[in-house]
């Protein structure tokens, strides 16, 4: 199902909607508390922290209407990266090394062309190594998760991973 | 680099996350069950009543469940019998070598749980554990032709195991995150004439915490793009509830500048086995290999693999003097070493060979 039709399930039929929601993004939004809270929270945290996701996420949409979203994955994988970090301080006691206040809101439309260039040269790295940047820098797997999720050993995703940031940084540096 | 990329993603925008393509996907779905558990957590939360679609789902779910367990408690009654005996120790000596099964039982290490419905049957053909890993083999077979042939043409199953905890405020590490989230490893051999999956899966577990587990079947296809069991599909549950304690004591050993391991009869807990075991495999015709650039081809692997495969991987040293060589048939490597058709006596193991015996690990 596209976000196109998840969003307009959402407004017609919000438990179906939240289901096939949960569906297409609930592992997503679980490798992200997972890589987030790591030793700091038990499978039943977790699982809590994943709900309070797809709720916030809900909320939201009733808040400004499904039918004004264009996308959903984007928007869910703010608020689970925000969701995660003020977790994170409320269970370790601890900063986090970002700061809340710094991450993006989930209504920021802004496009910073640096990151859209950038953005840009990861997808021409082409796979598995534009992949590999996303699941180990965006998502924050170790090599071994890593390795589950694309199939490689750990200790190639690490050779990978070494290469790619090479060519990126040649990349950059054509490009400059 | 790294710092311009920790840049990037600490202060991604919506917008600047949909210009990501398929890169940025997570390939691992939730499966049914936990699909189902974070539906009804956010519901609630949210305030939203079910539809009767997702009460019916839930419903049927629970029925199957129920009357799995009522018929494993039957079960247990008659699961001492011959036949159910003869089969379990034939799959275990496939993993093992002939005549594991009996030595394995004089252990204490055997397991005898079947479960059948009118379609399919479940074996746990073998289960032990520490009290960190558990490991369990289990065999899922069609009972008829229309089952046997619905084995052979689907390429995925759900599958769950489920740990009961003893204590539910201690939840165990790693272990019980559903399918597949505390699964180390996973091995499946499908017998397509037949009709029969074995599953050899290893799982991270504080075992000390556990009670006993329920490994559970639904045996209806898993749909790649959807990623939901069978959408539409009855739900047809088979369940086998069995226990398991720990009851392998695994043996220390270590080795200047590398980790220690622990040894038992049927594998090494070894993370950097990768690294430092030479180890080489055959890869048969019909395997599909693509090999990235600089990378050997299958021809150049199965040359290598006929050159080296009686060299010694690892070689076991008994406090007798003799000695046991594993070479790279008998290993399959991941986070653990496991034994293929062979088991090794590792309580009266003195030393641990490494390859050509540049790294060696003692006892502890």
């Amino acid at each position: 199902m596209s976000d196109k039709e998840l969003l307009l399930l959402l407004e017609s039929d919000p438990g179906r909607g939240l289901a096939e929601v949960i569906k297409s993004y609930g592992a997503y939004v679980r490798r992200i508390a997972e890589a987030k809270l790591r030793g700091i929270c038990d499978k039943r945290d977790i699982e809590e922290a994943v709900s309070d996701v797809f709720v916030s996420f809900y909320k939201y949409g009733q808040q400004v209407g499904f039918d004004s979203l264009d996308a959903i994955k984007p928007m869910i994988l703010i608020i689970a990266r925000r969701h995660c970090i003020d977790l994170f301080r409320q269970k370790s006691g601890a900063a986090d090394e970002v700061e809340l206040d710094s991450l993006p809101e989930v209504a920021d439309n802004s496009l910073d062309m640096h990151h859209a260039e950038l953005i840009e040269l990861i997808k021409a790295l082409g796979e598995p190594d534009s992949r590999l940047i996303w699941l180990r820098y965006f998502y924050g797997l170790s090599s071994k998760e890593m390795a589950k999720e694309t199939g490689l050993k750990p200790n190639t995703v690490d050779k990978r991973i070494a290469r790619a940031l090479s060519k990126l940084r040649a990349m950059l540096e054509e490009d400059m | 680099m790294e710092k311009k990329l920790n840049e990037l993603f600490e202060s991604i925008t919506p917008k600047e996350l949909s210009l990501a393509g398929d890169e940025a996907r997570i390939e691992q779905k939730l499966t049914p069950k936990e699909q189902e558990h974070i539906l009804s957590l956010t519901m609630r939360k949210a305030g939203i009543t079910m539809t009767d679609n997702t009460q019916k789902t839930k419903r049927r779910f629970r029925r199957t469940t129920i009357i799995a367990i009522a018929a494993a408690a039957v079960l247990s009654c008659t699961a001492a019998a011959a036949g159910i005996i003869a089969i379990h120790e034939k799959s275990v000596d496939r993993y093992f070598g002939e005549g594991a099964a009996a030595e394995l039982s004089k252990k204490g290490i055997m397991i005898n749980k079947v479960e059948t419905n009118d379609d399919y049957k479940l074996t746990v053909d073998l289960a032990y554990a520490t009290d960190d890993y558990a490991r369990v083999m289990f065999t899922f077979e069609g009972l008829n032709d229309a089952a046997k042939e619905r084995i052979a043409n689907t390429t995925n199953w759900y599958w769950d195991i489920e740990p009961h905890f003893i204590d539910d405020s201690r939840p165990a590490f790693g272990c019980g995150d559903g399918a597949l989230g505390g699964i180390d490893d996973e091995e499946i051999d499908r017998d397509k004439e037949k009709g029969i999956y074995t599953f050899d899966v290893t799982m991270e577990a504080d075992l000390s915490n556990i009670e006993s587990y329920t490994l559970s079947m639904i045996p209806q296809e898993w749909s790649e793009t959807s990623g939901v069991a069978n959408p539409g599909g009855e739900l047809n549950v088979i369940t086998v509830d069995f226990e398991i304690t720990p009851n392998i004591t695994p043996i220390s050993f270590e080795s200047s500048g590398h980790s220690g391991i622990t040894l038992c009869d049927f594998d090494i807990v070894m993370p950097n086995a990768w690294d430092i075991i030479p180890h080489y495999t055959f890869i048969p015709e019909e395997v599909s290999y693509y090999p990235d650039e600089g990378e050997p081809t299958k021809e150049e692997h199965n040359a290598e693999y006929e050159a080296h495969k009686n060299d010694p991987c690892l070689t076991f040293v008994y406090k007798d003097g003799s000695k046991q060589v594993l070479t790279s048939d008998m290993i399959r490597i991941n986070d653990h070493v496991y034994f293929m058709g062979v088991t090794v006596d590792s309580e009266n193991v003195e030393k641990i060979i490494v390859g050509d015996g540049k790294i060696e690990y003692t006892r502890k």
